[in-house]
């Protein structure tokens, strides 16, 4: 059997230190999730799916969410302003739509999100 | 594969692992919980240890102390003129930080302008725009002046009713921070609804916040780096409808007695949500070169987001915006 050579080191340094890098940015970035708040309870959805969703039977409200591959929106609601709806599509870390007549709202979720909180 | 190749890919793992330890001790990971409370969005943020262990508490603490003031506040609007009632310390101060925002803005901003808000149908709705007849008979209630506060009793000296949106929910977020203390947190963020509070810092840096713009709402006006410090916002785009081409937002001013659309928002950093809040509200209904003077005065950086688009930063709002 061949010696050990430095090129070898070098080369499995190189394939460790890539493997380590995508494992923990897998964890770190790409653990991107959907929460549904309503009322005093949260819900974790799938936000790779592509589905409307109907709050009315599951959660009592009469709005329709819509998750489209990486990005969700609240599509319908039953209260007067809309203003949920004007939040449009969602998808960055740490975005939210949010209906305060209702109290449901939807926030993309991240381990690290661009802003730990936001004024509005 | 030799024993010698084995063990320096066995080493690597090895050194590898222990990397990945040492920044997992350095950052701690913090995690946010909401839920919805005093007619808004309520987010808490801390360490996952933290959240675990204390936010259930802190949010029945919350509970209490929403229900706590929402009934003092309907048996002082349920008594009648002439009436006097015992209240709590805490509630006495409220009413007198009432009192202090409605000194400084000249009286237009004022507690008791609820008396004619309701009217309008604020701040649930269904909204309207109240008669001249119905407005005519509850003008003369309007005024602070008619709330006398001695050490544990208010007199009611007119028919008027009282709101505190404007920094009740404030208040009640410095509580849930002076709770977070007694329990041991150092740091963590409590967001009532955009009214917020950095307490400590975030693994050695300021926390890092985000000013939404309230029209392209995936948008931010600004971003601020926070360490036990407040900010809050006050704006025309939440609660507010349109007749006849004029927008009733739900900030009025006592003295025109008419609501006002003077900015698209109004951000303050300060000391505590409720002065931050409060202060969001009061300059609101305030000029630009009146906030000027008066930011200085009061030791608040402001950020004003005017009707036509732009964006002013005063009294040193720039400095928080510097990592």
């Amino acid at each position: 059997m061949k010696r050990f050579s430095f090129f070898d080191l070098f080369f499995v340094s190189i394939l460790l230190a890539g493997l380590y890098y995508l494992i923990y940015h897998q964890l770190v970035s790409a653990n991107k999730s959907l929460v549904l708040t309503v009322e005093e309870k949260r819900y974790f959805l799938n936000l790779k799916s592509k589905k409307l969703i109907d709050l009315s039977r599951e959660y009592g409200k009469n709005m329709v969410v819509e998750i489209d591959s990486g990005r969700a929106r609240i599509k319908e609601s039953d209260c007067k302003d809309k203003i949920c709806i004007s939040f449009g599509f969602i998808s960055k870390c740490g975005e939210s739509a949010i209906c305060v007549p209702n109290r449901v709202s939807i926030h993309i979720e991240c381990d690290e999100n661009e802003y730990d909180a936001v004024s509005r | 594969m030799s024993i010698l190749q084995k063990g320096i890919i066995f080493c690597f793992i090895t050194i590898l692992l222990l990397g990945c330890d040492k920044v997992d001790k350095g950052h701690e990971r913090y995690k946010t919980n909401s839920y919805f409370m005093l007619g808004t969005i309520v987010e808490i943020t801390l360490s996952e240890k933290d959240l675990n262990d204390y936010f259930d508490n802190l949010k029945s603490e919350m509970k209490n102390l929403g229900e706590r003031m929402v009934g003092d506040i309907n048996r002082l609007n349920s008594m009648k003129k002439g009436d006097r009632g015992k209240f709590d310390k805490y509630f006495l101060d409220l009413i007198s930080s009432g009192g202090y925002f409605s000194k400084i803005s000249g009286g237009r901003f004022d507690i008791t302008i609820y008396t004619l808000m309701k009217l309008y149908g604020f701040p649930e709705g269904p909204y309207r725009v109240p008669e001249n007849n119905e407005v005519k008979n509850v003008v003369g209630e309007i005024s602070f002046e008619n709330i006398e506060i001695d050490n544990d009793s208010i007199l009611k000296k007119s028919d008027f009713k009282i709101d505190m949106g404007a920094y009740g929910k404030g208040w009640i977020v410095d509580q849930m921070v002076n709770k977070m203390k007694e329990y041991g947190i150092k740091k963590g963020i409590i967001n009532a609804g955009g009214d917020l509070f950095c307490l400590g810092d975030k693994n050695g840096k300021s926390w890092r916040i985000g000013i939404q713009d309230p029209i392209e709402k995936s948008r931010t006006i600004s971003v601020i780096h926070l360490k036990n410090k407040a900010v809050a916002t006050s704006g025309d785009y939440e609660r507010f409808f349109d007749v006849g081409g004029k927008r009733y937002t739900h900030i009025f001013d006592a003295k025109k007695l008419e609501s006002i659309d003077n900015y698209r928002s109004v951000s303050v950093i300060a000391d505590s949500v409720e002065k931050a809040d409060g202060l969001s509200t009061v300059y609101y209904l305030m000029l630009v070169d009146e906030i000027k003077d008066m930011c200085n005065r009061e030791n608040t950086p402001v950020l004003l987001y005017l009707l036509d688009g732009t964006i002013l930063k005063l009294c040193g709002w720039e400095n928080f915006e510097k990592v």
